[in-house]
Order: structure tokens, then C-alpha cells, then sequence
């Protein structure tokens, strides 16, 4: 019984690896004619994000669908300015983005390693030495009322306010004046911290201290890695304030 | 198991290119003879005959009391005696030679101080393979944010007392420097991968030392102004003098 759930175990571990084909060129046109029934009516027959949705998302609203020919991802477990890995790729593909793009469960584990195949090849930053994923600074701190103090503190002093506003709102300074932009100049809007459904990049206690250490590029939200070398527990302050501005349960 | 196989390959892969790479300095030196001890001394001035538009006033929506009420921006800096114009970015178009892996040379640290809600200097050069340093001296949160080739090559928050951030840079070409927290904020870095590179001084002059004989071709490149090129043939020994003038 006890071997049986370790294998159980191990291979529920390995199979979204074991499943990863190799990149070569007979997976980069399996992904491509999954990429071209699933992806091209939002991205686009060449990756450059301007599928024909573009016609009816509004020339000028943004977020657009992204531009894969520039190279430059938000959701990613590497620092600012670096490629994505693979896994953030597949993770991004599988759990979808809140309110943009759908989630893709439903390719088969494979299918989805073979659209990212397809998806690399379209830059060259897959070219360069692969980025190190950062670490999350384990263990986490659990949520207490002194940690939201701290939390609330270095919400203030890191200026998280200018942009997502005293409350979480989205309704910072920065925000209300219009002069957020994305990476193509378009207006973006900040995201709603009340509103946990409308966190892009996840909102798991680890998915929150992902997005602070990283950075979202093409946005304005920066990378706060530097910041905290060497006291990197004091994120998890951060994490817990953030939560504490959306209910648990939204009615 | 076969999942493993393609990282050994690679790592025995990255082995080979280890060693071509070890090898490149050497070669690449021998035979072009790029090295900074030898060759001729380009110097020269950049000038521009003109009227040069006023500054551009912004008013500044936040942190008056660091930024001030406006900030004047002049990215034209013209001696007005001799029309030198400062802050121009002059390197040699090289053809035809190795390029000098980016981890395997010397690292210096351009650095980029956040001081009064402005980049200093507005316009920096690096080389590959550089850690490029940003900083903040004001007592207000910056948000460097820096774009390569239309692509984030870093965008980190710099707190007020907080710590420096260095990247390494990788690849050459001009990088462009902004602040999400002050819009009006604006820099350039310009990247070169060879050591034949100078930025003008307030009286528009530069000097490039140890320049290989024969034909050259040398680019300027102003922020407003634009770029220019010419061609040269250099000496194998002394100077060789060199004016560019805008427009």
C-alpha cells in the first residue's frame, strides 16, 4: 500500500515533466497547428499579437495579447528584463490570465509543451543562456496582526500607494492621473487590490511575493528584489497586507 | 529517464563553447591587433552651427518638493563659443571581427544616479559584459524602468535610502532610460561591444586611443540630434583629427 502511494506520488511529480517533448523542429509544428486553432485569433498568424480579436478588443485598450516577436513576458519566476523559463510559460497557459486570456487545461499536458515550443520561436531571447528562476524566501510568515502593521508600513514607504492607492483600489496617484503605461504606450490600469480575482499573476501568498520580486515587465510594476537583499522575510509582511485589503470571500 | 539526456548534452555542450570562448581573446587580438596600446589616436569635435531651441519646462505632478514645481530638460548642451555639443556618443563601426563574448571581459560599473528627478548622466555609454549600476540619492521612491530594443531590460523599484541594482548588460545598442513614478524623467545609455568608444565633453570634443590602421568608420549619436557617420583612414601611429557638425 505504502509503495503504491509513493509511486502514486512520483508519478503524479513527474508527469508534467515526463510529457515536456523535446524541443526540435517535428514538436515547433505540432505546437504550431495547436497555436494556430487556439492562440492565432488573439496572437496572431506571426505572434505579434495582432490576431484578428484585436478588431473587436478596441485599437487602444490594453492590456494587448502578447506580442511574442518582442520577447518580453510579465509572468515569470526570473528577474526583471529575463526570459520566462519554461515552466512559467506552461504555468501562464494552463491557468490563464483573470479576465484576459483563458486558461488552456484543456490541451493535453503535451499539446501545451509543444504550443510553448512554437510559441519560443518566435524571438531570439529563447536563444540566450537561460535565466535562473529566482527563490522565494521560505519559510513564509504567517498573517498576524503585527505583521500587518509591518506589512502596512512598507506598503507606505515602498510607495506601493502611488499606484494601487491607499486602500488597494487601483487608485493611486499615478493611476488616476492616466500616466500608467504599458510597454507599447497604451494606458494600463493598475491593478484592484480588493479584488483578489483580478491578480493576473496569481493570488497565492507565493504567486504575490513572485510578482514583487519580478516585476511585471511591460508594466510599471517594478521588480523589488534589490530591495530586500538580505531581508527577504519582510516580503511575506508585505504578501500578508496585501491580502488583508480583499475579503476571503467575496459575497 | 530519456528526459535527462538533452541537459547532459547541453552541459557538455556548454563545455565546447567554454573553451572556444577561452580561446577567442587571444586569437581576436593576434589577429586584428585590437589592442588599446598600439594604433593611432582619433580625436575630434562634434559642433553644431544653429540656433538651439530653449529648454522644454514640464511641470511636475509629484514630489514638488524633491523635483521642484517644473523641471527644465535641455538635451542640447552647446558651447556657446566654439558650438561643441556635449553629451554625443562616438564609437567605431567595426566589420569584420570576432565579437568579444560579453562574461569574458574585464567589468566595469557605469553607474546611473537617480538625483533630483533626473538621470545622472542623462546620456552614459557601457560596454558588454559591464554591470550597469542605478541608484537613488533622493529621499523619494524612483522606478527606473529601462528599455532595450523596445524590450524591458530592467525596471526596479529604488526606494528612498535603498539599495543600488546592477545588471550585467549583454547585448549592444542604445538603451533608453525612464521612471514610471516621474514621466518627465528620461536617460540613454548606449552600449558598445569594443573598447572604441568616447562621449563629448561640455566643448563638444572626444578622443579614441589605440585605434587600428586603415579604413574606419565612425558613428556619432546625439539625442536629439540623430546620428552621423564617416568614413576615415587612420594612421598607424600619431592622431587623426576628426570634426562632425550637426545638422
Amino acid at each position: 500500500m505504502l509503495s503504491v502511494t509513493i509511486l502514486t506520488i512520483g508519478l503524479a511529480a513527474t508527469t508534467v515533466l515526463a510529457v515536456k517533448p523535446e524541443d526540435h523542429r517535428a514538436t515547433r509544428e505540432h505546437g504550431r497547428m495547436i497555436y494556430e486553432r487556439s492562440c492565432l485569433f488573439c496572437h496572431g498568424a506571426a505572434g505579434k499579437g495582432d490576431g484578428p480579436a484585436g478588431w473587436f478588443i478596441g485599437r487602444y485598450s490594453s492590456p494587448r495579447p502578447r506580442d511574442f516577436t518582442i520577447g518580453e513576458y510579465k509572468f515569470r519566476t526570473t528577474a526583471s528584463g529575463e526570459a520566462p523559463t519554461d515552466q512559467d510559460l506552461f504555468r501562464t497557459l494552463t491557468r490563464g490570465i483573470p479576465g484576459f486570456m483563458p486558461s488552456f487545461v484543456g490541451l493535453s499536458a503535451e499539446d501545451r509543451w509543444a504550443v510553448i515550443a512554437y510559441i519560443k520561436s518566435f524571438s531570439d531571447v529563447f536563444q540566450q543562456e537561460a535565466a535562473k528562476p529566482l527563490s522565494i524566501g521560505l519559510p513564509s510568515i504567517p498573517s498576524s496582526p503585527e505583521s500587518l502593521e509591518t506589512g502596512g508600513r512598507l506598503y507606505r514607504s515602498l510607495e506601493c500607494f502611488v499606484c494601487h492607492g491607499p486602500s488597494g483600489g487601483g487608485d493611486g496617484p499615478l493611476a488616476e492621473a492616466g500616466s500608467l503605461r504599458d510597454g507599447a504606450g497604451l494606458r494600463i490600469a493598475a491593478t484592484d487590490l480588493t479584488n483578489r480575482a483580478s491578480y493576473k499573476n496569481g493570488a497565492s501568498p507565493r504567486d504575490i511575493y513572485r510578482t514583487l520580486i519580478t516585476g511585471l515587465d511591460g508594466t510599471p510594476m517594478p521588480s523589488y528584489a534589490g530591495q530586500f537583499v538580505g531581508k527577504e522575510e519582510q516580503l511575506w509582511h508585505v504578501v500578508n497586507y496585501i491580502l488583508s485589503l480583499s475579503p476571503e470571500v467575496r459575497p | 529517464m530519456t528526459i535527462v539526456l538533452p541537459r547532459q548534452r547541453m552541459a557538455l555542450g556548454g563545455a565546447w563553447i567554454a573553451l572556444v570562448v577561452l580561446s577567442l581573446p587571444a586569437w581576436g587580438a593576434a589577429d586584428s591587433g585590437l589592442t588599446a596600446s598600439t594604433g593611432a589616436t582619433i580625436v575630434g569635435r562634434v559642433i553644431f552651427r544653429g540656433a538651439v531651441p530653449p529648454p522644454q519646462v514640464v511641470e511636475v505632478t509629484r514630489n514638488p518638493e524633491t523635483c521642484g514645481a517644473s523641471q527644465s530638460i535641455q538635451p542640447m548642451i552647446v558651447d556657446p563659443a566654439s558650438g561643441g555639443v556635449k553629451d554625443t556618443v562616438v564609437s567605431l563601426v567595426l566589420q569584420d571581427r570576432p565579437v568579444m563574448p560579453a562574461t569574458d571581459q574585464p567589468s566595469t560599473i557605469p553607474t546611473v544616479t537617480n538625483r533630483t528627478c533626473a538621470f545622472h548622466p542623462r546620456v552614459g555609454m557601457a560596454k558588454t559584459g559591464d554591470l550597469l549600476e542605478t541608484r537613488n540619492e533622493d529621499p523619494v521612491m524612483h522606478n527606473t524602468h529601462i528599455f532595450a530594443d523596445n524590450r524591458t531590460f530592467l525596471n526596479v523599484a529604488l526606494v528612498a535610502g535603498g539599495k543600488p541594482v546592477q545588471k550585467r548588460v549583454r547585448s549592444p545598442g542604445l538603451m533608453k532610460l525612464t521612471c514610471d513614478a516621474h514621466t518627465f524623467m528620461q536617460g540613454f545609455v548606449m552600449v558598445i561591444d569594443h573598447d572604441f568608444v568616447a562621449i563629448t565633453d561640455a566643448k563638444g570634443s572626444f578622443s579614441i586611443a589605440g585605434v587600428p590602421p586603415g579604413k574606419q568608420e565612425i558613428s556619432i549619436w546625439h539625442e536629439t540630434l540623430g546620428a552621423l557617420t564617416k568614413q576615415v583612414i587612420v594612421p598607424s601611429q600619431g592622431e587623426l583629427s576628426v570634426t562632425f557638425q550637426y545638422p
